[in-house]
């Protein structure tokens, strides 16, 4: 389709069903097979996808975006597609339109000729995440499920930060996309070269290293002496956000008492973390008493500390002072540290979902819009402008002025596609340059040591 | 004279403390090699009994051993170097025919590398992480921040910290036993010995090809089929000797009392036709030959890996017989385990008159489940004026049928020997 004809579609000069009066009407009634095709013709930043998966292509001729796999979820789904050139991606995305689009790892062979080869495996695999909120479930109480609000989003913020700070900090890598994945959640993708091409090993090993796993008495195995990379996390990172988080989402049932079950529950238990009686009976009726003033959290804070005060006076054994941190840091890292899904992390053939891929699921449709780590506390996509949507792109693109080019830049996913490029793009491609421009000097000396000798 | 290829890789060796990474290159003899391997074998062998009896590999026994047959010292001699390397290489070579063997030896490799790291001085540590080109650096955390950040983590006294990729340790990684930073992490090097030693194996699992050498289990010499009855009256270990007897008597055996016999002589060095002759022998006396055939005969040619997946099975060791459950009417497994203190008391006596001692020695051991050392002593009781020492050693007890067999077969021939010697000498006298 030409741009003229899909302008004239758009505008609807023919009496069809979806006749479009006025240039400021929605789409919504459009069926999702059009608007996916438009999306994928106009909108869909294929070359910027383009240019990011095929890594060094634009340098040597390692045939990296031929050898990508890709899957489409249409009616079936089907994975181990590949592609020659980013036009064929794209003609394929406008024929199949599929709602979901996967990206998979780097084979060693054109996945498409799979049947052809006697071994085919995958070589090279961003380092990739994935958070979601469904986790939390079991501390969060403003909602669950697939539910989402501003509230329990703070917890998506404290993910991405200390994700963030210990992929970049501790194993030192720098090319990070994060992507919204569309409804409650949240994907990280490493690209550095050291990081696509990190064993199955060293990546379960990695993602044990920053995952705290939670026992079946709902609270966190800390170990002691915790790492200093744990550590600093918590005093840089968690210890602030759990002070808002606890008012917001009132982990101590001071607002409500009779709220839902696990919260109660979550109470009782934090008590049974203590094993001094006589401290605990004494929180548990300044809890229950109507004199009392502060909020349960800053009581238990208390008492521990005093707790703490007059243990060091009775005996000269500092480890067991320990304990009333470390009952906090139970708490706090329970509630609150990132819960992530190691499985996804492990595995070099896992699919994860595309950025710029359009969340069907939901009636709003949202868009797989990158997220600036150091601006996440801003990033909110329970807010309804917040994050752009199909039928909003889609309806920008109408609204378009005449002379203008059809495609992203006319949309609000424009500000998305730059940032893609600007933040994440450009330096990982400026890397790659210089990785490539150290492997020719190192090769050049080679042959001139070989020459010498 | 049988030469076998292979030279020593460095020449200027330090401690004796090796990762193994190449095997040696020179040429040595025969008889040499077979004795550098047997004395490793004890050493490891002491290092498992050790183990059994939850002691730490670092007891004094252990290290007894070690300093005899593989001392490790600062500035250790080329014949050390040789027969370290040497016997190393030619065991992983013998060890390498089944997974049991292999764990085997991997398990109790690493118990001895431990051993002799933890008999290293700090310094002749980090010149043997120096020589194996461990590769990193090692630094002092001058940055009193990060000094502070350690601070309850490491010991920061001994503050020569070690700084490898992180890929390079993924278990301590994984633990959070590291601390990580620029994609570095960085530690104490005491404490990943046991998971360095861990990669290292993953190395070791590259195997060798199938090889004709035998496992000093096997015996080298060959068997009759009209040996046997007297051969397990008198040099069978007690759980096979009974096995003899109910098949001889039963004219049958039950699975597990078939393969654990089975093996035993294959080990001593029956023929498979052998083999298939005296089966078939005693169990057509309650069956028809076609049965046998059909049922049985393939089981035997199975154990000699002449069937299916063809895997030459090796004997059971006492560690497995001793484990392996049965009921009443079975006569496999450990004697002293399974048999009923009365009727072990009694056959104890009928056969060691002349040593009540032992006999309740060896009573009250398997009362107390200490069931190789009560097969050790029922050795000793039946091969008495043992004068070479212990051939087993009391550390361990018995650890397989067949080197229970082979020793009292030594036994025997030594004193053949020694019987012929006074011959001689008596001879010689009388001439006079």
């Amino acid at each position: 389709m030409s741009e003229e004809q899909t302008k004239k579609k758009l505008r609807g000069n023919e009496t069809t069903k979806n006749q479009i009066t006025t240039t400021n009407e929605t789409f919504s009634d459009l069926p999702l097979d059009t608007m996916l095709k438009l999306y994928y013709q106009h909108i869909f930043p294929v070359k910027e996808m383009y240019d990011w998966l095929s890594i060094d292509d634009f340098l040597t001729k390692r045939n990296y975006f031929s050898r990508r796999e890709f899957a489409f979820d249409t009616l079936k789904f089907r994975r181990h597609l590949s592609y020659s050139s980013p036009k064929d991606l794209q003609n394929q995305l406008i024929q199949n339109h599929p709602f979901k689009i996967h990206v998979g790892p780097l084979y060693n062979t054109i996945p498409r000729d799979k049947h052809l080869v006697s071994v085919f495996t995958p070589v090279e695999r961003e380092l990739v995440f994935d958070i979601d909120l469904t986790d939390y479930d079991p501390v969060r109480t403003c909602c669950e499920g697939a539910k989402i609000c501003t509230k329990c989003w703070t917890l998506m913020t404290v993910a991405i930060k200390v994700l963030d700070f210990i992929l970049r900090r501790s194993f030192g890598f720098q090319h990070l996309l994060w992507v919204y994945s569309g409804r409650r959640g949240v994907h990280c993708w490493v690209c550095d070269t050291r990081a696509r091409r990190l064993s199955e090993k060293s990546r379960a090993a990695l993602a044990s290293f920053i995952n705290i796993e939670v026992t079946k008495s709902g609270w966190v195995d800390l170990r002691h002496p915790m790492n200093p990379v744990i550590k600093k996390v918590y005093n840089e990172i968690l210890v602030d956000y759990f002070e808002d988080l606890v008012v917001d989402q009132d982990f101590f049932g001071d607002q409500d008492q009779n709220k839902r079950s696990f919260l109660n529950k979550f109470s009782n238990n934090v008590l049974v973390l203590i094993r001094n009686s006589e401290l605990r009976d004494r929180i548990q009726q300044r809890w229950t008493s109507q004199n009392e003033e502060k909020s349960r959290w800053h009581i238990l804070k208390e008492e521990l500390e005093y707790e703490q005060q007059n243990s060091k006076k009775k005996s000269n054994f500092y480890n067991r002072n320990d304990n009333y941190t470390k009952i906090l840091q139970v708490i706090i890292f329970t509630t609150i540290y990132p819960r992530l899904d190691i499985g996804v992390s492990k595995k070099l053939n896992h699919l994860l979902k595309s950025p710029f891929s359009v969340h069907t699921g939901t009636e709003n449709k949202k868009i797989c819009i990158p997220i600036n780590p150091k601006e996440c506390d801003d990033f909110d996509p329970t807010e309804p402008k917040c994050v752009p949507t199909l039928i909003g792109v889609v309806n920008d693109l109408n609204n378009s002025k005449k002379n203008q080019n059809l495609n992203y830049n006319s949309t609000n996913l424009k500000k998305y596609v730059d940032m893609f490029v600007n933040d994440f793009l450009k330096p990982l491609r400026l890397q790659l340059e210089k990785e490539h421009k150290e492997r020719i000097l190192s090769r050049k000396k080679n042959i001139m040591d070989i020459e010498n000798f | 004279m049988n030469k076998v290829e292979f030279t020593p890789k460095s020449n200027s060796q330090e401690n004796v403390l090796s990762f193994y990474k190449e095997p040696p290159n020179q040429d040595i003899e025969m008889s040499l090699l077979g004795k550098y391997a047997n004395e490793r074998l004890q050493v490891l062998r002491e290092i498992e009994g050790a183990k059994l009896q939850g002691l730490k590999p670092t007891s004094k026994e252990v290290m007894k051993v070690i300093t005899k047959h593989l001392p490790i010292r600062s500035q250790a001699t080329k014949k050390e170097v040789e027969k370290d390397q040497i016997s190393h290489f030619i065991l992983r070579l013998a060890f390498s025919q089944t997974e049991e063997s292999r764990r085997w030896f991997l398990s109790n490799e690493t118990s001895l590398f431990k051993c002799r790291w933890g008999m290293l001085s700090s310094n002749e540590r980090q010149s043997f992480l120096k020589r194996i080109n461990f590769g990193h650096k090692f630094f002092k955390i001058k940055n009193e921040k990060l000094r502070e950040e350690l601070e309850g983590f490491v010991d920061l006294e001994n503050n020569r910290f070690c700084k490898v990729p992180f890929e390079d340790v993924p278990d301590m990684v994984a633990m959070k036993r590291v601390f990580i930073s620029e994609g570095f992490a960085k530690f104490l090097p005491q404490i990943w010995q046991d998971k360095r030693m861990k990669k290292l194996l993953d190395g070791l699992k590259d195997s060798y090809s199938q090889s004709e050498l035998a496992s000093s289990y096997f015996s080298t010499s060959k068997v009759n089929l009209k040996d046997l009855v007297w051969l397990s009256a008198r040099s069978f270990p007690p759980c096979m000797e009974r096995l003899h007897t109910s098949l001889k008597q039963q004219h049958h055996l039950r699975h597990w009392g078939r393969m654990q016999y089975g093996l035993f002589l294959k080990g001593i060095g029956l023929s498979l036709e052998d083999s298939l002759i005296f089966w078939k022998n005693e169990f057509t006396k309650k069956m028809n030959t076609k049965t046998f055939d059909t049922e049985y005969g393939y089981n035997i040619r199975h154990n000699y890996g002449k069937e299916g997946k063809c895997t030459n099975y090796t004997p059971y060791s006492c560690s497995k017989i001793i484990n392996l459950s049965s009921s009443p009417s079975e006569f496999h497994g450990c004697i002293f385990r399974t048999v009923k203190h009365e009727s072990l008391a009694l056959k104890l006596e009928t056969v060691g008159q002349d040593q009540p001692e032992r006999v309740q020695k060896i009573l009250q051991l398997s009362q107390n489940k200490h069931f190789q050392i009560a097969c050790q002593q029922y050795w000793l009781l039946r091969h008495p004026k043992e004068t070479t020492g212990e051939p087993i050693s009391t550390l361990t007890g018995t650890i397989h049928p067949n080197s229970y067999y082979n020793n009292s077969i030594e036994y025997y021939k030594r004193i053949q020997e020694q019987s012929k010697n006074k011959k001689i000498t008596q001879n010689q006298t009388n001439q006079k």
